[in-house]
């Protein structure tokens, strides 16, 4: 039978693990039944959310009052956690102090995706399902819902406007509303459902996103009124997941156009294009640095992702960690907002790195998973 | 080679020799009566099998060997079960594939006795080829970014009959479910990831092409 696409050929157990697992299987098995676990899995889920709730209780209230009356930066990152260990159910957007102290659930009806903090960090917009987008105060207060049938929310720079997307297939299109949920009104046609939301200039004028108008998935461009939709790629490959530079000069995304999945980037018009990851293959998730010097970027899919950063030119690229993003979908990474840190979702908990590498932490600890790390903005000083 | 290779070679072929003179049923019908033995030549004989299977849904040789364990502690915890005469390996795929599904629980559950193999000092130590084994887990990788697109219950039976070369009767052995399933959500598999990527199939030919350009 045909293998379909390649895969590794099979391997032995080196000989000494394979007597190794077989001893420890046959003293596993030799011990009483009372020492076998049950599937208990009920009584353990039952503990660690009241655990959970106790302990987001009691620092809820520390951290409310640090949120709004320690001066300084309140450097924040909200990620979303999964109460139970299957998928299926509603999961929870929880924010927590960006060394992973003073977690507290502000939702209990969110789902995959990226949380998306308000550009003054005081709201979140998130997604329930692909069936609703919310926003929440950071503090829990104030939940509403601003749109129904949408997902993929990105606030305007300015925080008064939030693009997104309604719809799937080819049904899909690029919608904007006012923070609030009023004033929607689409942008784009034929838009696709991309891993990563619109991307709106640093400047606000205009936002990118991908569609398959001309026949397959290309990175278009348009005005913030969406007038003058342009094709900024042109190419038989798939293009996607657009990401301005914080300076709006540049656009990098993501191609297979060379075979296999790279980070491109091109001037914000469409000229330049290139490749900048050409000597490794399978690399997605790409993040501006704040100060746009930086990319970082995931190498490999799924298990076996690895967190990469380089410089904007795609020199220097330097291997920091495992990333492992196993129930991520997409769009992993973030910056904290002095460009120091990167956060990002591994073996399903969250993680901080510094950018030279150094100073891995692990900022949650639950049975269950948690994933999309989003930092809060910057606190001017 | 270290004393510890010698003797896990030694006790590899021991093992094996015995294990060679009894079938699969014979050896679980002991099993079910309580002789651990003979649960170890299960082992011993489909470990290897479970282990690629594993890191063939897992794409990791380290998290791989310890499904193993997981596979087989599981399948203790189910010694009872009365299994068709010769249907063992499909069985324990069968096992693999819900230890895989449900990982982290699996894991859990068996956290203590994991913890009891992978003392310190036991670290996976590939030497020869762990070169290989990391280009390995890269080709795994992209492998299974592809499958991660197709639902949960194509992605299983497309592991268990295109990257395993079950029957569709082990198959549906393995899965619990019609063999007519098995063949529908196979052809459906396929056709998805033709969809997705149309060179797929063509692997076979691409190699071939090339093979005979370099040939000639």
């Amino acid at each position: 039978m045909t293998r379909d696409f390649p895969i590794p050929p099979l391997r032995d157990l080196p000989p000494n693990r394979l007597a190794q697992r077989r001893e420890h299987l046959l003293l596993e098995i030799a011990q009483p039944p009372s020492r076998w676990p049950l599937p208990r899995r009920g009584l353990l889920a039952l503990v660690a959310a009241a655990l959970i709730v106790v302990v987001g209780t009691a620092s809820a209230i520390g951290s409310v009052r640090a949120f709004f009356f320690t001066p300084g930066v309140n450097s924040q990152i909200a990620y979303i956690h999964n109460p139970r260990a299957q998928q299926k159910g509603d999961k929870e957007l929880w924010v927590m102090k960006a060394d992973g102290s003073e977690g507290r659930r502000v939702s209990r009806i969110a789902s995959w995706g990226h949380p998306a903090w308000s550009p003054d960090g005081k709201k979140i917009a998130f997604v329930r399902g692909y069936r609703a987008i919310y926003s929440v105060n950071a503090d829990g207060s104030g939940q509403r819902r601003l749109a129904r049938d949408a997902g993929l929310p990105a606030w305007s720079p300015d925080g008064r406007k939030i693009a997104f997307m309604k719809g799937f297939g080819r049904q899909a299109a690029i919608y904007v509303m006012n923070a609030d949920g009023s004033g929607q009104r689409r942008l784009a046609r034929n838009a696709l459902f991309d891993f990563v939301p619109p991307a709106w200039s640093p400047d606000g004028r205009e936002i990118a996103y991908r569609s398959e108008r001309d026949g397959n998935s290309e990175i278009y461009v348009m005005n913030a009124d969406g007038s003058e939709q342009r094709n900024l790629t042109r190419n038989a490959a798939f293009d996607l997941a657009p990401a301005w530079s914080p300076d709006g000069q540049k656009i990098a995304f993501g191609s297979d156009r060379d075979g296999n999945s790279e980070i491109y980037v091109m001037n914000a018009d469409g000229s330049d294009q290139r490749n900048l990851t050409q000597k490794l293959e399978i690399n997605h998730s790409h993040a501006w640095s704040p100060d746009g010097r930086k990319i970082a970027f995931l190498h490999g899919c799924c298990l076996s992702a690895k967190l990469y950063v380089m410089n904007a030119d795609g020199s220097g690229q330097r291997y920091l960690n495992e990333a492992r993003p196993s129930q991520d979908p997409g769009g992993l990474l973030g910056w904290s907002p002095d460009g120091r840190k990167i956060a990002f979702g591994g073996h399903a908990e969250i993680y901080v790195i510094n950018a030279d590498g150094s100073g891995l932490q692990r900022l949650t600890r639950t049975p269950t998973a948690n994933y999309a790390p989003a930092w809060s903005p910057g606190q001017k000083k | 080679m270290s004393a510890d290779g010698l003797v896990g070679n030694l006790t590899l072929a021991v093992g094996h020799e015995r294990a060679v003179e009894l079938d699969d049923s014979v050896l679980w019908s002991r099993a079910r009566s309580g002789d651990s033995e003979a649960f170890g030549m299960l082992f011993e004989r489909h470990g290897r099998t479970i282990y690629n299977y594993c890191f063939r849904r897992v794409g990791s040789w380290a998290v791989a060997e310890d499904l193993v364990s997981v596979v087989f502690l599981e399948a203790w915890r189910r010694v009872d079960k009365e299994l068709p005469n010769g249907k063992e390996l499909p069985w324990l795929l069968g096992i693999a594939t819900n230890v895989v599904r449900n990982r982290r629980r699996s894991e859990r559950r068996y956290a203590a006795a994991l913890r009891r193999v992978s003392q310190p000092g036991s670290e996976p130590s590939f030497a020869d080829d762990s070169d290989e084994r990391i280009d390995d887990e890269e080709l795994m990788g992209r492998a299974l970014a592809l499958l991660a697109r197709l639902p949960r219950r194509e992605q299983e039976v497309f592991a268990l009959c295109a990257w395993s070369e079950l029957s569709y009767e082990d198959a549906a052995i393995a899965l619990g479910i019609p063999v007519g399933t098995v063949r529908s959500r196979l052809s459906r598999a396929r056709a998805r990831l033709q969809e997705l990527d149309p060179g797929i199939g063509h692997e076979e030919d691409r190699m071939q092409a090339i093979k005979e350009a370099v040939e000639r």
